[in-house]
């Protein structure tokens, strides 16, 4: 509705005190407010059973995330003051929780450390038919002082006023992920599709319900006939009019709500780029990209527009004009970006009119912040724009445009280290990230942030259950605020499997692609080995460019994953061991597992997922059937 | 003699005045196809090295009053491939015509993001080259660059 609202805004204020618009919006967003909750605020002890309650002040409406509600209108707020010292808190934890009545109705918890502009150190963001939230906050490890809690409207009716309680309290126990763990089942590209398919991408297209997935020169449509079980799979060739000329850092990208595909190759100094709206059955040739000065490593993202709700809009008209100037300008509703490094800086371009055409780039970031190459482009529902890097500074970073793409901040993924394979980020369907990364030290490791990337929490490395010591490739989907995948090729052979195996020793390993999942917001996870008894790849995967020797890039520089409309998890990944001579080798422990047992295939495969909870819980009443 | 000898000494006065119609494939003393022990030469001489990444190098100018920073790549033949400039947050500021002849120049963007781009053909060189001078001002740049065509990086992710 807002896209409506701003859509006669005069062209004219697009170019005045653009800059202004995300501070403008930050300000207003961390501006201290008066609560609406009664009392406003209460003092804890470090004894157990020291507790308040208050109330919610019965305010009613709709947000996207945190970041788009209105204190006083569609959310409110309530400090807690921790007094004494963290140790006084030992064996004790911070219990915050909130209840309503009508199950339709839908809120939101959020506990700020400090005042609002404080980190989030815990969230509860459960939604329909749930009419309740719930945290637990450790004051031995977040300290003491002032929590504010923050109650947000996700989707409020007037009439349902929430109640919270705070209470000090003994810990309760944790547990490791139950419940029953996905399946998955391989599908390879038939013979003579696929066959040269490093670095794929994948995208799902919820209208359709078709699969589309494009590597190196081949751009496919995939159907999965799920009228038998296993469901069979029909793939075609469906390549652009201009993406199959040459193949330099190929990349689709697949508006799963909208069902437009973008596929792109670099070309020279530009990219050679088309879409489809029918799954590749008709392709309109588009600009390319808004960098002309000679890209590399590029990619392409889109989702909502970032748009002020109509609240916003009444209490600061004029950023939310100016953001809307970024909106959409046709029919398309959705926003296209296109990114790459160029020379010393790293640049993103918006398109308002679905990919046909893009702006003059702005810079992300330039080679001081952070290393030059990037991961892909994810856009939030409430249109904030995530692009992770391996490398900034003495961490891995992620940058964040919370006004379309016009300006830009790099935010450090505190505890991570930095590695060779790109991030990834999924995105939660309340805002939460999940950032998937390899770490230094080559562990398969993913961490969540609550706040656009401000602070994380529950740093995981998912890659325990199968001792995983070398990793490429990390790729991540979220559906739900709370469920995410992660998907990742690991080894649990030590020593360098990603350099370029040029010691008097060939690394030996046996690699598989692996899918964490976690149904409780990244509390925990459930690792499956996808790929059992069929390896991915024997020997190193070089994951040093084009510096690596011949026969250990085959598999290039990422895979992909993403999710259905019914929540169902596919990855596409390049398969460089299929022969049946190389899989027994992988099956054979006793074997050499070498680069020169590899087959150096680069066979185009998706995994499917067969079994489970999908990643939207409105579809958990329909199972998964294989 | 004295009549060459003025001409000559009004020309080199007033060159640096006005700016090139095409700006030179240098930028401090680093020329695009410069060896790599050239460059670190010219490098060690205004800055200090501060990082790498993916055969790219950063570094930081210790004197220069305009530029902060200077970024450096190099191709497969370990050749100056690119060479930016970063601008000293409240340094003295460069306009975007102390570049080059923006007459010359093809503009892209807007006021907040403004962009002028040189291509030009070195002849001793033998190659082509951008100019890219950008900027959120109107007037002064953020961002300086010149960059070979048709040179592949170092470690040039192309597949």
């Amino acid at each position: 509705m807002s896209s409506y609202i701003f859509s006669n805004v005069n062209r004219a204020i697009r170019f005045g005190l653009r800059s202004g618009i995300a501070l403008a919006l930050a300000a207003f967003y961390f501006a201290p407010r008066i609560s609406a909750s009664t009392p406003s605020s209460t003092t804890l002890n470090p004894v157990n059973g020291s507790s308040a309650s208050w109330a919610g002040g019965g305010i009613a409406g709709a947000t996207t995330d945190e970041t788009t509600c209105v204190d006083g209108t569609d959310c409110d707020v309530y400090t807690i003051m921790l007094t004494g010292s963290p140790a006084n808190y030992k064996g004790l934890v911070l219990a915050i929780s909130i209840s309503h009545q009508v199950k339709l109705n839908d809120y939101d918890l959020y506990v700020h450390k400090g005042d609002l502009t404080g980190p989030v150190i815990a969230s509860s963001t459960g939604g329909i038919p749930e009419t309740g939230e719930a945290v637990v906050i450790d004051p031995t490890v977040s300290g003491t002082g002032v929590y504010t809690v923050h109650v947000v409207d996700s989707n409020v009716a007037p009439g349902d006023p929430y109640s919270g309680v705070a209470t000090i309290t003994t810990p309760p126990t944790d547990s490791p992920a139950h419940g029953t763990a996905p399946t998955y089942a391989n599908y390879q590209s038939p013979p003579g599709l696929g066959d040269s398919s490093g670095e794929p991408s994948i995208g799902a297209n919820f209208n359709s319900g078709r699969i589309m997935t494009q590597a190196v020169f081949d751009t496919l449509q995939v159907t999965f006939n799920a009228n038998t079980s296993p469901a069979t799979a029909t793939w075609l060739l469906k390549d652009g009019p201009n993406t199959n000329i040459t193949t330099l850092d190929p990349i689709l990208f697949t508006d799963s709500h909208t069902g437009r595909t973008v596929v792109a190759q670099l070309f020279g100094t530009t990219s050679l780029s088309a879409f489809t709206d029918n799954d590749g059955e008709t392709y309109t040739v588009s600009q390319g990209g808004g960098i002309a000065s000679g890209v590399d490593h590029e990619t392409v993202g889109g989702g909502p527009f970032r748009l002020c709700t109509a609240d916003q809009l009444l209490a600061i008209p004029v950023p939310c004009a100016q953001l809307a100037a970024r909106g959409p300008l046709t029919q398309y509703p959705h926003a296209v970006y296109y990114a790459s490094q160029d020379i010393g800086d790293a640049e993103m371009a918006l398109s308002q009119d679905g990919g046909l055409t893009y702006e003059a780039a702005h810079p992300m970031y330039t080679l001081v912040d952070c290393g030059g190459l990037h991961g892909h482009i994810k856009v939030s529902p409430s249109g904030i724009v995530y692009v992770p890097n391996k490398s900034c500074g003495n961490t891995q970073g992620l940058i964040v445009s919370m006004d379309n793409g016009l300006t830009f901040t790099v935010q450090p993924v505190t505890g991570s280290t930095p590695n060779s394979s790109d991030p990834s980020v999924g995105i939660g369907s309340k805002g939460r990230i999940y950032f998937g990364y390899v770490a230094g030290d080559g562990h398969p490791h993913i961490t969540v942030s609550d706040d656009q990337g401000r602070s994380w929490h529950h740093d995981w490395d998912v890659g325990v259950p199968f001792s995983i010591r070398n990793t490429v490739f990390p790729e991540v989907v979220a559906g739900d605020n709370d469920r995410a995948s992660f998907f990742f090729l690991g080894t649990p052979s030590a020593g360098d499997g990603t350099g370029a195996d040029t010691g008097p020793t060939p690394f030996n390993g046996v690699w598989h692609g692996y899918i964490a999942t976690t149904y409780n917001g990244g509390r925990t996870w459930f690792t499956v080995d996808a790929t059992p008894n069929d390896a991915v790849q024997l020997g190193v995967i070089c994951t040093q460019g084009t510096t690596c020797p011949n026969g250990t890039r085959n598999l290039l520089d990422f895979n992909d994953l993403t999710v259905d409309q019914a929540g169902r998890v596919f990855a596409a990944y390049t398969d460089g061991c299929i022969s049946a001579a190389c899989i027994a080798r992988g099956n054979n422990a006793t074997a050499s597992h070498t680069r020169l047992d590899n087959d150096q295939a680069t066979k185009a495969t998706i995994i499917r997922q067969s079994t489970g909870l999908g990643l939207f819980k409105s579809q958990d009443a329909t199972r998964l059937q294989p | 003699m004295r009549k060459v000898v003025l001409p000559a000494f009004l020309l080199f006065s007033i060159a640096p005045l006005s700016a090139a119609r095409h700006p030179a494939p240098q930028i401090l003393g680093l020329r695009l196809g410069m060896s790599y022990d050239q460059a670190h030469s010219r490098l060690s001489e205004i800055g200090q090295f501060k990082s790498e990444d993916e055969g790219q190098q950063v570094w930081i100018l210790t004197h220069d009053q305009r530029y902060q920073y200077v970024i450096i790549g190099f191709d497969r033949d370990r050749q100056a491939r690119y060479v930016t400039v970063l601008a000293r947050p409240n340094g003295k500021p460069v306009s975007y015509a102390d570049v080059g002849d923006l007459a010359h120049a093809t503009r892209s963007g807007n006021p907040g993001n403004l962009r002028y781009t040189w291509r030009a053909s070195d002849k001793r060189g033998r190659f082509e080259y951008l100019v890219i001078a950008k900027g959120k001002d109107r007037h002064y740049l953020d961002h300086y660059a010149i960059k070979r065509l048709g040179v592949e990086s170092e470690r040039e992710d192309r597949d």
